[in-house]
This record gives structure tokens, C-alpha cells and sequence, in this order.
């Protein structure tokens, strides 16, 4: 996606950091340590007879350090980020969210009704023609091939 | 038995009347997604695991199989008629692609596409069927220590050899093996990192984790670029398929280098088909005496990329069966696949499971055939499809993610797993971490955990173990060697780009 990432590799720089860079290398970081320290709770052992905790706590370690290497690597390298839009993934995940939660209280055909009207919102401009033909064609496919085909135990409407 | 009875048995069980359906259904359904830009193997093969769940292992791995070589074919569609990749693997077809069908030969760019994909498939099939058994037998000889340095080899050349930064792949790859410490340790019976929720007692769902991070993050990242217009494609006849003399002379050679080239990058883990059709490009261009051709319609520069990336894909199936190191993302969710068919994977595939191995490399040269019949005289078929708008593609995918996760368990909660790691996905493709080698990392994990405790055991303790055989210590050198390569590349482009940021006269793009 070259044309949508911001083409001044100076523009995101904290103390000469890569903000992005910096970002995710922290992220990484906070992760391993996490990981080791979770791995204090089970039973380290020793190396002839690991306990459930000594592989997490050393897998946690390289983590830790890996995140801490790529701290340090953000002050030479840089990351273009993306223009960032929320509505996409707002529209998308609120349509994965209400087919898990509906799903085995309405039905095959309300939820996946739902599922696609949410997630067309994530285009500026939806086509309600387009929703519609989309949702037929799915709720009836998935009547034909999920509950008649493949029986699945989930009605296309409960009541 | 021999080679003669084993080729039988694969060829009577890839024709066995449901086998050759299958076959047929995967390399379609491999096309449309490699057709369509956007839409990636790897979220066909999840979305369509949990169907497996009704044919047997080797029914189930030649359909899912099929998704991956049938979107080495179809991807090329896109690239040479619409100048957008219609799967990353086709990038490189669109720089002579697109120039040829801006002259009007779109039609003899399409044919020697998938007559160079051919090629450069039987190719890999050829390797496949006198290497993979000769790579089984030696490992089949592998203890815990042996399995531990080649897993562990595969995972830092997955992550240290393909594109970006190496230092992000390998935190990936550690990553995944996070992931797959989640659930029940099997040695103690304790519970791992599972939060108390008791839907992580066998720990992650991989077709969740692979649909969060390949489906919905793929989906999100072409929505937030909000490319939605539809495309116009222009319709294609038959006769103008048609590649005169010169084309076909100028393609043969180089399809012929490009699938040696392909196939040695199918063998190593992590250097995928898309490496491997860069290489097999840049070769050519080199090679070429007129290299300025190339990027103004060379038809040599289609040839090469698609027989490589073919007999790359191919040639990815002999690691991933014979060692039961998956050489890419596709062949980690392939043996996850098998592992929910409860075969293990390793080099006891090939020995003891004869009717699976010959029988997917009976699938192959079927499906091969087959998809040349569908990507030359049925191509018009395929255009047409890139008519289908994203609008009402991307809902229909995502549909399709959710009702096949769901499928697997009957369980809700694995939908929220898949937006878990839809969100994750996302950051990562956002800040630039590549996924494929987390998933590698999830399958492998937990095997290096196990064989390293078992290592360990029988060593009392000693790490000495690891390179006490000739085999793993080879491995042991090469893990070593890669990591120092890439940390050298790595300093050398840290270098280039201070020096870059120094000297803004040279900074501009």
C-alpha cells in the first residue's frame, strides 16, 4: 500500500526514535517480560526435568530481548504508517461481535443478516441493494450447504 | 515397497471417483481466490478446514492442497490483465504483465503464464517424489535432540530469510511459540497462560488464530486503503489466447532456469513463492541481452516469475511432509490440518502413510493438468469474476470466517478469538510485522518444547545433546550461520539509512 503510507520517513521521530518502530518494539518487549513473569507461577524444575514454567520463562526471555533489540534498532530504521481510519475496523468488528453473540439465540439467518448490514458500514458510501443481494445469497447458501448439507445444530431461525 | 507400487497406490488413490471431485473443487476454488485481489489461499484454506472434518486425511489435505497450488495459477489473471496482484506471489507478473496487455496481448500473456505454471509445477512434483522419501528416511533416524535444531533451524530461516526486517520476523516466530504455550502442559497437567477460561484448555484454536490474522486483518488493512471501485476488465476470446513462435521460444529457457530456481526456494523453510519469482525475475533480467525489454512487455518476464513461483509452492510440500517442517504459513495450517485428523506430522508421513503421500502426489499432477484446462480454454470464466465487486465480497468473506470457525466447535467463543487476533493482525500489518512466521511458530512450539524436555531427560541435563550427532549438528552451524547473515544485512541497511538521513540531497525517493 505504498501510495497511502506517508512518504517522509522523518515525520513520526520521538528523540530520534521511530515513533512506530519504537512502538512495537515495546510492545514486544512488555510481552516477553509478561511472559516470564507469568511463567514464575508454574514450577520452573531444572534442565534435566523442566517443569511446566522453565520453557515459558526462557520463550519469555528471548521475547523480552528481541523487543529491547528492536528498541534499540528504531533509531535507524523507520515505518511509513498507513492513514489510519477507524470506521472500517469499528464496522467490522462490531459485524464478527453480533454474529457470536446472536448466533445460537436468533439463528443462522438474523445474525448473518446483522453481520452483513454491520460490516457493509464500513464503506463511506453502503449500497443498500448491494446489502440486501449480499445477504440473500449468503442466508441461502448457508441454508442449502450449512444446515441441510452439512447439518449443523443451528436453526436459520429460532423463535 | 517400491517406487513402481508406491506410484500406483498414489495414482489409485488420487482416482478414487471423491478424491478426483475433491481435486477438482480445491484447484477451482484456488483459482477464484487467486483470482481475486485481496482474497489470500491461506483464508480459503481456513475458511474450508472445518469441511475436512468429514473426509478422511488424505481427502481432506488434497482439497486444501489444491487452494494453494490453484492460486499460484489464478493469481496471474490479475497482474497481467489489471496490473493489481491478485495474490502477493504475482507481484512481480505485473511488471511485464500489465505493459503486454496494454498492447493488446493480454490473451498470449495469460498462456504462457499458465503453461510456464505448468512447467514449473511438474517440476517440483518430480523433486517431490524422489526427494521426499530419501529426506524421510534419513530423519526417520532423528531423536528428540535432532528434532529439536531442525525445528528450530526452519523457524529462524522462516523468519530471518524472507522480506523486511529479520530481527521483526524472529520476534514473531518467539512470539507464536507464546501462543502455542497456551492450554494444558501434558507433561505435568498443568494449566498454561489460559486466563481461566476453560475454552483454552487445548490451547489456541490455530484455524482462529489464522483467520484472525490472515482473514480479518487482510480485509481490514483493503478497507482502510478504501479500494472498493469495481474494476473494468475487458472480455478475452479464445483465439486471442494464442502465443506466436517468438513467444514461445523466448519463455522456454527461461521457465526452464526459473524452476530450478523456484523449486530450491520451496525446499528451504520461509523462502516462499514470493522470493522465489522475485529471484527468478531479477535472473532473467541479468541473463537477458536486451534487458531493457523487461518492464516494457517482455513475455520471458511472465514466464519466469509463474514457473517459479509454481514449482516454489510445489517444492514447499517436501519439507513440510517429509520433515514435518512447514516451509511457509500455507503448510502450517496444512499440518495443522492433519493433526486434527490425528496424524502427526514428521517423516512417518511418507512411510506410514503411503496412501496419503502418493496419493496427494497423484492429486498434484491431476490438478496440475487440470488447472491448465482451466486457466487456458475456461480463462473468459475468470474474468469475469474480477467483475465481482469488493463491497460484496468482503462481507461474504467475513461471513464465511465466522460460520467456519464457528463450525469447528460449536462455540462462540472462538469468534472471539478470531477478533482477538483480527485486532492483533492489524497492529502487526500497520507497524509492519509479518504474521506467516508467528503461525509457524505457534505449530512448531509446542513440538520443540516437548522434544527439548525429552532431549534434556535422556542428556541428565546436558545442552551438549544438541550437537552431538553429526545431523544436528549441521543444523545447529546453519541456524548459527543464517542468524549471523542476517545480522550482517541487517547493520549494513541500518548503516545505509543513517548515511541516507545524513545526506538529505539523497534522500528523496
Amino acid at each position: 500500500m505504498p501510495e497511502t503510507r506517508r512518504r517522509d520517513p522523518g515525520a513520526l521521530r520521538i528523540a530520534g526514535f521511530d515513533a512506530a518502530e519504537l512502538a512495537g518494539g515495546l510492545i514486544v518487549f512488555a510481552g516477553g517480560c509478561a511472559v516470564a513473569l507469568g511463567a514464575t507461577s508454574y514450577r520452573l524444575g531444572e534442565l534435566t526435568r523442566m517443569g511446566p514454567g522453565y520453557f515459558p520463562m526462557v520463550v519469555g526471555t528471548v521475547l523480552a530481548l528481541m523487543g529491547l533489540g528492536l528498541v534499540l534498532a528504531s533509531r535507524t530504521t523507520a515505518t511509513s504508517l498507513p492513514v489510519l481510519r477507524l470506521r472500517p475496523a469499528l464496522a467490522v468488528f462490531a459485524g464478527l461481535i453480533f454474529w457470536a453473540l446472536t448466533i445460537e439465540r436468533l439463528g443462522l439467518a438474523p445474525s448473518t443478516l446483522g453481520l452483513v448490514i454491520l460490516v457493509s458500514l464500513a464503506q463511506d458510501r453502503p449500497s443498500p441493494v448491494m446489502i440486501g443481494a449480499t445477504a440473500i445469497f449468503l442466508i441461502a447458501f448457508s441454508i442449502g450447504v450449512f444446515i441441510y448439507a452439512l447439518a449443523i445444530p443451528i436453526p436459520a431461525i429460532r423463535w | 515397497m517400491d517406487f513402481g507400487a508406491n506410484l500406483a497406490l498414489g495414482f489409485t488413490t488420487a482416482f478414487q471417483p471423491f478424491n478426483l471431485a475433491i481435486v477438482a473443487f480445491g484447484v477451482t476454488l484456488g483459482t477464484l481466490v487467486g483470482v481475486l485481489p485481496g482474497v489470500g489461499a491461506i483464508t480459503a484454506i481456513s475458511i474450508l478446514l472445518p469441511m475436512t472434518f468429514y473426509m478422511d486425511a488424505t481427502s481432506a489435505i488434497i482439497m486444501l492442497a489444491g487452494i494453494y497450488y490453484g492460486a499460484q495459477y489464478g493469481g496471474s489473471q490479475a497482474s497481467i490483465l489489471m496490473n493489481i496482484p491478485g495474490t502477493s506471489t504475482h507481484a512481480v507478473t505485473c511488471l511485464d504483465g500489465y505493459p503486454l496487455s496494454k498492447q493488446g496481448r493480454a490473451g498470449p500473456a495469460m498462456f504462457i503464464a499458465a503453461i510456464s505454471s505448468f512447467v514449473g509445477g511438474s517440476f517440483a512434483i518430480l523433486l517431490m517424489m524422489f526427494l521426499g522419501p530419501a529426506i524421510a528416511e534419513v530423519a526417520l533416524k532423528f531423536q528428540s535432540a535432532e528434532y529439536v535444531t531442525v525445528m528450530v533451524f526452519g523457524l529462524v530461516a522462516a523468519s530471518t530469510l524472507s522480506a523486511g526486517s529479520p530481527l521483526k520476523g524472529l520476534a514473531m516466530v518467539t512470539f507464536g511459540v507464546v501462543l502455542g504455550l497456551v492450554g494444558i502442559d501434558l507433561t505435568s497437567g498443568v494449566y498454561r497462560y489460559n486466563f481461566g477460561f476453560l475454552e483454552l484448555s487445548d490451547g489456541l484454536n490455530l484455524v482462529a488464530v489464522a483467520m484472525g490474522l490472515f482473514g480479518v486483518a487482510e480485509i481490514l488493512v483493503n478497507l482502510m486503503k478504501g479500494a472498493s471501485a469495481p474494476f473494468t476488465v475487458q472480455a478475452v476470446k479464445l483465439r486471442s489466447l494464442l502465443p506466436t513462435w517468438s513467444d514461445i521460444r523466448l519463455s522456454s529457457l527461461p521457465t526452464v532456469r526459473a524452476m530450478f530456481i523456484g523449486a530450491g526456494c520451496g525446499i528451504l523453510p520461509g523462502v516462499g513463492p514470493t522470493i522465489a519469482s522475485f529471484m527468478a525475475y531479477a535472473a532473467e533480467k541479468r541473463l537477458s541481452r536486451h534487458p531493457e525489454r523487461f518492464g516494457r512487455g517482455a513475455i520471458e518476464g511472465v514466464a519466469a516469475p509463474e514457473s517459479a513461483n509454481n514449482a516454489s509452492a510445489q517444492a514447499a510440500f517436501i519439507p513440510t511432509l517429509s520433515l514435518g517442517v512447514p516451509g511457509d504459513a500455507v503448510g502450517a495450517v496444512l499440518l495443522g490440518a492433519l493433526m486434527l485428523h490425528g496424524i502427526a506430522p514428521g517423516p512417518g508421513i511418507v512411510t506410514e502413510q503411503p496412501g496419503l503421500f502418493w496419493g496427494l502426489i497423484g492429486s498434484f499432477w491431476i490438478g496440475n493438468v487440470l488447472l491448465v484446462i482451466l486457466n487456458v480454454p475456461l480463462i473468459g470464466v475468470w474474468v469475469n469474476v474480477l467483475r465481482i465487486p469488493y463491497s460484496a465480497l468482503y462481507p461474504a468473506m467475513l461471513f464465511f470466517i465466522c460460520i467456519g470457525v464457528y463450525s469447528i466447535n460449536y462455540n462462540v467463543f472462538d469468534i472471539f478469538i478470531v477478533v482477538l487476533f483480527g485486532i492483533v493482525g492489524t497492529v502487526m500489518l500497520i507497524l509492519e510485522f509479518p504474521a506467516a512466521p508467528l503461525l509457524l511458530g505457534f505449530i512448531l512450539g509446542p513440538m520443540i518444547e516437548e522434544n527439548l524436555r525429552r532431549a534434556m531427560l535422556v542428556s541428565r541435563g546436558d545442552l551438549g545433546i544438541l550437537i552431538a550427532s553429526p545431523i544436528s549438528a549441521c543444523f545447529v552451524i546453519a541456524t548459527v550461520l543464517v542468524l549471523l547473515f542476517s545480522l550482517r544485512s541487517t547493520v549494513k541497511a541500518a548503516r545505509d539509512r543513517a548515511r541516507r538521513r545524513d545526506s538529505p540531497t539523497l534522500s528523496a525517493p
